[in-house]
């Protein structure tokens, strides 16, 4: 059941109005619970026990900190637990192909067998989630939540629970201890969410994806401009994908009194690598920062240990999008890339010289390189793109033109929102305009679309 | 990625900031009298918007006239040459 299709739109509609006149009852929080699980259910009711494991140890993990001495053993638990979930659903196909090229590299005849298992949807999401929660109680950065319905619909929370973004409890739990303010505003600013995120998924994102899917399909047989066109157009198409989703959670979300948290925030708009970071799936890149790169030492101790923990953390980022070497590929190139622009951006020449348009274009440039590895069904692939980027002929891309209008409008708007321009697009008539012209494309223009988004495979 | 940045941006975000900060990273965010006035503006042009169209633009076909082959998912042009050819032609 995703936010673009016609089955959320019935769900939706039925469990608001039960929400609405609910919300200052004591049935809230539980029937929000209720719709969580039959929400997550929809994708497979196998994933429930799943959910249901997760939640129950991580309460009471933190119950038995709350009266036990022994806090660090019970967090000890809660990450092995957290991390082993994700470890077998996840990295057990990735492990057990290691593995099996390994034996057969050293010659010895056996073959593990294939665990078989699918992943499900949304799991490194909500462990993460859930992970936060006790690693936060255990600082003391968070009060116990005593009761475990609220604590279950925290983690399980339906506009969040499939692809993020990933909040922490000291923002989204004490929401749900207070009955919600739901105002005309809420309504209407979630509809104003909702809609973007729509016409981003539908109308760009999956729009990108017929030319993208069909370049990176088979890159053997297209040459360098379709390769690189496909590869800046994968840039957006993932940006589209992933922000229209959190666009429709937030507005989703915002319509039931919820605040979720800022997740993009125009990231190809960024000067500099450490920028687009702060920019891209924002909670994510902080859960990053406060549970990995943090703990690993910072950049406390020295330039290497910096660099070390950057690496390490980048890799490990990596290795949570997906359970393939091309992701740990493109987690270390965008360490590298780290590694070389914060050392450029220290440059008096770098800060002060450079336009910020070729600083733009440069973090985009690079961002988009590293997506190829992202984006490649295998190594293998990922190669031949970059060396026929370099050395094939310049055959017609035969890339449809709108897709990069529409894609330049995009970024000319951002540009224009964040500079001095901003006030011709918070005019009441240019919003206004936006909207209509938005609904009339995806009225005439776009097809139905039941894609699925990229990001709930991770 | 774990750099400064960040924590600018967890300060905007969350319940207990004001929601003009960490609402959206662009301007579209209308009331609900502008909600309206995009409702009724967009059934309009719905309701009216394919009649002005066919008078501002012209379908005059040859009486042989074929849709080409690239064209057969063009319903709107299908329809006009149905319509057409109803008028002009005993078979259709």
């Amino acid at each position: 059941m995703l936010f673009h299709t016609w089955p959320f739109a019935l769900f939706f509609i039925i469990i608001y109005p039960a929400y609405l006149a609910l919300k200052n009852t004591r049935l809230r929080v539980p029937w929000l619970l209720a719709a969580s699980y039959f929400f997550y259910a929809c994708f497979n009711p196998l994933y429930l026990i799943l959910i249901s494991y997760s939640t129950l140890l991580d309460y009471t993990v933190v119950m038995k900190m709350d009266k036990s001495a022994r806090r660090k053993m019970w967090l000890f638990i809660s990450i092995v637990n957290n991390l082993g979930l994700l470890g077998f659903f996840k990295y057990g196909g990735f492990v057990t192909d290691n593995l099996n090229y390994l034996l057969s590299s050293l010659g010895i005849p056996y073959v593990l067998p294939a665990p078989g298992i699918i992943l499900p949807v949304g799991i490194s999401f909500y462990v993460f989630q859930s992970m936060s929660y006790t690693i936060d109680y255990y600082r003391g950065n968070i009060e116990r939540e005593m009761s475990f319905i609220r604590y279950a619909t925290f983690v399980s929370l339906f506009p969040r629970l499939v692809a993020g973004p990933i909040e922490r409890a000291k923002n989204l739990l004490p929401q749900l201890h207070k009955p919600p303010r739901v105002s005309i505003q809420d309504v209407t600013d979630g509809l104003s969410l909702f809609i973007v995120g729509f016409f981003k998924k539908v109308a760009l994102a999956d729009y990108m994806a017929l030319y993208v899917d069909r370049v990176y399909g088979a890159p053997g047989q297209f040459q360098a401009p379709a390769l690189v066109l496909a590869t800046f157009l994968f840039s957006w198409q993932i940006y589209f994908d992933f922000s229209g989703y959190t666009d429709m959670a937030r507005g989703v979300a915002r319509m039931m009194g919820f605040r979720l948290m800022l997740n993009f925030n125009n990231p190809y708009l960024a000067t500099g690598l450490g920028d687009f970071w702060s920019r891209w799936h924002i909670s994510l890149s902080s859960w990053f920062k406060d549970y990995v790169y943090i703990p690993l030492g910072g950049n406390r101790k020295g330039k290497f240990n910096t660099y070390k923990n950057m690496f390490l953390t980048m890799v490990i980022s990596g290795l949570w999008h997906g359970a393939a070497w091309t992701f740990v590929i493109w987690g270390a190139v965008h360490a590298l890339g780290r590694f070389c622009t914060r050392e450029l951006e220290r440059t008096s020449f770098y800060k002060e010289r450079v336009p910020k348009v070729a600083k733009q274009l440069l973090v985009f440039v690079f961002v988009s390189f590293a997506w190829i590895f992202f984006r490649a069904a295998t190594i293998s692939d990922a190669w031949v793109i970059v060396t026929r980027i370099f050395s094939s002929g310049l055959a017609n891309p035969y890339c449809p033109l709108l897709a990069l209008g529409l894609t330049f409008a995009v970024w000319l708007y951002q540009f224009a929102y964040e500079s001095k321009l901003r006030w011709v697009l918070e005019l009441r008539y240019v919003r206004i305009g936006i909207v209509l012209l938005v609904i009339i494309y995806l009225t005439v223009f776009t097809p139905a679309s039941e894609k699925g988004f990229i990001y709930l495979q991770f | 990625m774990p750099e400064n940045n960040i924590l600018e941006n967890r300060k905007n975000s969350g319940p207990s900031n004001e929601p003009e900060v960490s609402f959206s990273s662009n301007c579209v965010r209308l009331s609900g009298c502008e909600w309206i006035f995009v409702g009724i503006a967009a059934l309009a042009l719905f309701c009216f918007g394919p009649t002005l169209w066919e008078r501002m633009e012209k379908f005059e076909p040859e009486t042989d006239y074929r849709l080409d082959y690239e064209l057969s998912n063009d319903y709107w042009l299908y329809s006009r040459c149905c319509r057409w050819a109803c008028s002009h032609t005993k078979y259709l």
